[in-house]
């Protein structure tokens, strides 16, 4: 092999690397890592609910926001508490100016036990700037059969009265009140945190 | 003929090579034991990781604090779409392998704490074991989570 031959073939490798570079930073579709809903995007339903405070909570007055919806109940020792942790510290790792842009919503499967109150009391330990709803179980039932939270009263015979088995995902809606993002309970937080960034970039 | 041996031979080498090492210790250990912070009047949970380094099954029967009303085995596990938990009446723990008690997984329930649970304090719990008797174990407040 002579030299021109060789040279071309370096040029031609190192062009192909370049392309490919290219193609893979500015090319590659952003893309979630949560769960995603297909375009068109579901309209999320509005989360009617009085706040402990006596004031109304509407969902869909917080377009322009990033919202985080989890559905619990405050007797949860494990993976209630767990979420709440895990969302605040995603939100620790955005940008001060990006937190505020962001909603995180408790809505309680256990109105017997969970007052308005009760939940506040309880996601207020985690961060009082999260939100934490109940109501009658009539508003609720609406509210979790429009976000297919299953939830079910089991009696274990724990000293804790009956648990309450439930969907843990946390549901994202978008700055135009479109649900987007479906996050399961084993989610790392970092692509919690991944996922936030891109939508606020948006 | 030669060259089934050969690959038998391959085959059990590599098989035994991918198995997870026993642990060996002859004891069994709890480690690394944590607890979320909590209020007074809440729920909460232990977690821990369990090695049986015996060389018998044992089990975890029971667990005993005196910071909360109830200690409680339990057992968070995925059901479809949901996550259900289930008390336990005992947890196995299989000779020279380790038992991650974790978020979302096995852990001691807390019911009713008679005190708050705040970052960086430790309190006690016994657990009782079938073989290994009662252990008395000092748990961490902190918050943890699964970051990687």
């Amino acid at each position: 092999m002579d030299r021109k031959t060789l040279f071309i073939g370096i040029g031609t490798f190192l062009f192909l690397l370049a392309v490919g570079a290219a193609v893979f930073v500015f090319a590659k579709p952003a893309s979630f890592r949560g769960t995603t809903f297909a375009e068109p995007y579901p309209v999320a339903a509005d989360i009617d609910l009085t706040r402990s405070d006596g004031s109304r909570f509407r969902l869909s007055e917080l377009r322009g926001d990033v919202v985080l919806v989890f559905f619990g109940y405050t007797a949860c020792p494990d993976v209630c508490p767990t979420t709440m942790a895990e969302l605040r510290q995603a939100l620790s790792e955005l940008k001060a100016q990006d937190v505020e842009r962001v909603k995180v919503v408790f809505v309680t499967v256990d109105p017997d036990r969970d007052s308005p109150e009760r939940v506040q009391e309880y996601v207020d330990q985690f961060n009082p700037a999260f939100i934490g709803l109940s109501g009658s179980k009539t508003d609720l039932e609406k509210v979790w059969s429009e976000y297919g939270v299953y939830r079910e009263i089991a009696d274990e015979q724990s000293a804790a009265g009956y648990i309450v088995n439930h969907t843990a995902r946390v549901s994202l809606v978008d700055q135009q009140g479109n649900l987007r993002i479906s996050f399961s309970f084993d989610t790392p937080v970092e692509d919690i945190v991944h996922d936030l960034k891109l939508i606020l970039q948006k | 003929m030669k060259k089934i041996i050969w690959l038998v031979l391959v085959s059990w080498v590599w098989l035994s090579a991918c198995q997870p090492s026993k642990i060996t210790t002859g004891e069994l250990d709890i480690k690394d034991s944590w607890a979320r912070p909590a209020k007074n009047g809440d729920n909460g949970a232990v977690y821990f990781m369990i090695e049986n380094g015996t060389s018998q099954a044992d089990r975890l029967l029971s667990a005993e604090t005196d910071i909360a009303s109830a200690a409680e085995l339990h057992l968070s596990q995925m059901e479809g779409d949901h996550m259900s938990m289930h008390q336990q009446e005992a947890v196995t723990l299989p000779a020279g392998e380790a038992v991650e008690f974790s978020p979302g997984g096995f852990h001691i329930m807390l019911v009713g704490l008679t005190r708050d649970l705040k970052n960086g304090e430790t309190f006690h719990i016994k657990l009782t074991f079938e073989r290994a008797g009662e252990k008395s174990v000092t748990v961490t407040v902190r918050d943890d989570v699964n970051d990687d």
